[in-house]
């Protein structure tokens, strides 16, 4: 029985209200082109976020979990996600994991579009750092960036919209532990603005900025794009969740067929599809697109759709202090990075390298649970002791390190395992390399030196986070070859022309940094190809 | 205003959550300024989040059924009967019969505990939540990168294709 048609065809459907969709639909519907998004998640109330609840830290263990399998929303989807070391975490919803992100805003380096050329592992991007570095600029100003430029770590740098977030008593003492090593340190890029700005409030320093910002301090892409696209006449429906891309005659793709918030299937065509479901949705999404065209899934001709999928294998590096550090004061993940390690230097034992971040105090629930992934406290008499030790005395470093691609690293779907709607969910199986288990270790060594020059009586660490899968990236990698990748420079598939990826499953390489900034400017780059090579009826 | 750590749910029975209480008591002992985490009320907070999760509900009732049957076995007034000493060993074997739900009630237990304001002045926390108020901080001093950036680039340029 045919599906009955929802809308009249639009010229481009995007699936996906996070970084990378909003991104691109603004810049697509500012030509004048009808943009159309589905997203199966909601607008979330600024209003509702838990910091200004007595009980916040309670609620990232429930309904602001990171994790979609102990979260369970109704916008929410599962993941198997068993055979992985490291849990996939994301956020569903009109800004998607902008809501809930900590809002690092590093850029990828020119190394790292160049891993083969430098380095000879893994695959030059199709690209460099200077064709999208417009595009970076332009997302900073859309975003709202808190920053310094000058870092020596990078190429020289557009003024920052912001100043530099503080760094308080506890980013003061680990930057006085960084110039005794003779090491690099910068204030971090955060997408947070430090001033008024855009119509938007300066951060107040209240700490969590992944529990939500209640003031707009903190961009998500709900408040920063959004509400520029749908006033330049873009469409956005929510609660919509696309089950598949339809496929034409011709072999191109011309629609989707999706799920409204009762379950009901709608049809909705459209004369080019633009992903932007992150490197999870997008691959479970091509997967689930089966015909008798593409019996293995759109644009997945040559297999490669979910494979080489990266996370940032991150270690957990704490420092105890004697003091005092008012470390719940300021944006709790965002102090200041240290690229000391970045660039590959083969004598360290592994290949690409690693950066570090400094991450503020934990609250007092946190502390008591570990934060970071350390061991709870012990309950029971000597409880008090230890969370005095800990709680306003910590600075933990995060060891984020470059994940290279392994085809062996994949989203796949489960043959048992569905969402609400029946459609088939994703299952991850991912092992963490050798090359990675080196880096980290020597990660968490150099960590645990800067810890103690800068005054840390007690160090210690977890060598693998596991709720740490903050980034997912290269299941629907972007190379020149076609037999190599799945989207050409230009994000387009190269089996199915008038299908784009726009989220982080076009990395081809992962960096050692966050990748919302580049793959924001990503989507914007090719938003900017898609304008100048789209035909319009 | 009801206070909305200790705002009042009912998901468990009476001898659930007096042993709750008691068990609450061994989890989070009082020390000089600090409560005794079931004396102050923590059960209540916990019963809260059991409210809005079925689930939880049930993890917290297995961890506190393992609890109740462990007692019993040492002694027929229960749990409540034990000296403090026994009652710590009850825990620490329910914590290896029953760790998932043992986890739960310590997880449920610190999140409500240190959500208290008595408990939150006596660690010299904030005694509010994060949001509206914020912190004052000093603006980022850039003489303090003075020696940063007097460094040679450390990044490496695009090769020549």
């Amino acid at each position: 029985m045919p599906l009955p048609s929802w809308r009249e065809p639009v010229d481009v459907l995007v699936v996906g209200a996070g970084a990378a969709g909003a991104a691109f639909t603004w810049s697509v519907s500012r030509e004048g082109l009808q943009a159309l998004c589905l997203e199966q998640g909601d607008w979330v109330d600024p209003a509702s976020y838990a910091t200004t609840r007595a009980d916040w830290e309670a609620a990232r263990q429930a309904e602001w979990h990171p994790d979609p399998n102990v979260r369970r929303l109704a916008a929410d989807y599962p993941i198997q996600a068993s055979e992985s070391p490291i849990t996939p975490l994301m956020y569903n919803a009109v800004g998607g994991s902008t809501i809930h992100w900590s809002a690092h805003f590093p850029r990828f380096k020119p190394s790292d579009f160049r891993v083969k050329t430098l380095d000879g592992v893994a695959d030059d991007w199709p690209l460099t750092y200077e064709e999208i570095e417009p595009f970076f600029d332009l997302n900073d100003q859309m975003m709202g960036v808190a920053g310094l430029s000058g870092d020596p770590s990078y190429p020289p740098k557009s003024p920052r919209p912001t100043p530099p977030i503080p760094l308080g008593k506890l980013g003061e003492t680990m930057a006085r532990g960084f110039d005794r090593l003779g090491w690099h340190w910068w204030p971090s890029d955060s997408a947070i603005i430090t001033r008024p700005y855009d119509g938007r409030h300066a951060c107040n320093n209240c700490g969590p900025c992944d529990w939500g910002c209640p003031i707009g301090a903190k961009a998500s892409t709900d408040i920063t794009y959004w509400p520029k696209a749908l006033a330049s006449g873009a469409r956005l429906v929510t609660r919509a969740r696309v089950r598949e891309i339809t496929v034409g005659s011709d072999g191109l793709a011309d629609g989707v067929i999706f799920h409204d918030a009762e379950g009901r299937v709608h049809e909705q065509k459209a004369r080019s599809v633009v992903l932007a479901g992150n490197g999870i949705g997008t691959p479970r999404l091509l997967l689930n697109s089966r015909s008798g065209r593409f019996p293995d899934g759109l644009a997945n001709g040559n297999g490669l759709v979910g494979r080489n999928l990266m996370f940032h294998p991150f270690a957990g590096v704490r420092g105890y202090f004697d003091e005092p550090l008012d470390g719940f004061k300021g944006p709790q993940p965002c102090a200041m990075i240290s690229h000391q390690f970045y660039e590959t230097d083969l004598a360290r034992g592994f290949v690409r390298g690693y950066a570090f971040q400094m991450v503020r105090g934990f609250g007092p629930v946190n502390s008591a649970l570990g934060g970071m992934e350390a061991s709870p406290i012990a309950w029971g008499g000597e409880h008090h002791a230890e969370h005095a030790r800990r709680w306003n005395h910590t600075i933990a470093i995060g060891v984020m390190g470059e994940d290279l691609p392994e085809a062996d690293n994949r989203v796949v779907l489960d043959r048992n395992l569905s969402d609400a709607n029946g459609i088939p969910a994703p299952r991850v199986i991912y092992r963490l390399s050798e090359n990675s288990r080196r880096l980290l270790a020597h990660g968490i060594d150099r960590a645990k030196e800067a810890l103690q020059a800068a005054g840390a009586t007690c160090v210690d660490s977890t060598p693998l986070l596991q709720t740490a899968g903050w980034h997912l990236m290269g299941t629907a990698r972007m190379g020149a070859d076609p037999s190599m990748s799945v989207v050409d420079r230009y994000g387009r598939c190269h089996e199915v022309p008038n299908l784009y990826v726009v989220d982080g499953s076009l990395c081809t390489t992962s960096a050692a940094v966050n990748p919302t900034s580049t793959i924001q400017a990503l989507a914007l780059w090719v938003a900017h190809h898609f304008k100048q090579h789209v035909r319009r009826p | 205003m009801s206070d909305p750590i200790r705002a009042g749910a009912r998901v468990f029975t009476n001898a659930e959550r007096q042993l709750f209480r008691e068990v609450l008591d061994v989890l989070i002992p009082a020390a000089s300024a600090l409560p005794a985490a079931g004396q102050a009320g923590v059960a209540d907070h916990v019963e809260r989040r059991a409210e809005a999760s079925p689930a939880l509900r049930r993890t917290l009732g297995e961890g506190l059924a393992t609890i109740a049957i462990l007692a019993s076995r040492r002694h027929p007034g229960g749990f409540a009967a034990l000296d403090h000493g026994q009652r710590e060993t009850v825990l620490r074997s329910a914590s290896t019969e029953a760790p998932e739900a043992f986890d739960a009630l310590v997880l449920h237990a610190y999140s409500g505990y240190y959500a208290l304001p008595e408990v939150l002045a006596a660690i010299g926390a904030p005694v509010r939540p994060p949001q509206p108020l914020g912190h004052e901080m000093a603006p980022f001093d850039e003489g303090l990168l003075a020696r940063v950036k007097q460094r040679a680039p450390l990044y490496r340029p695009t090769p020549p294709a």
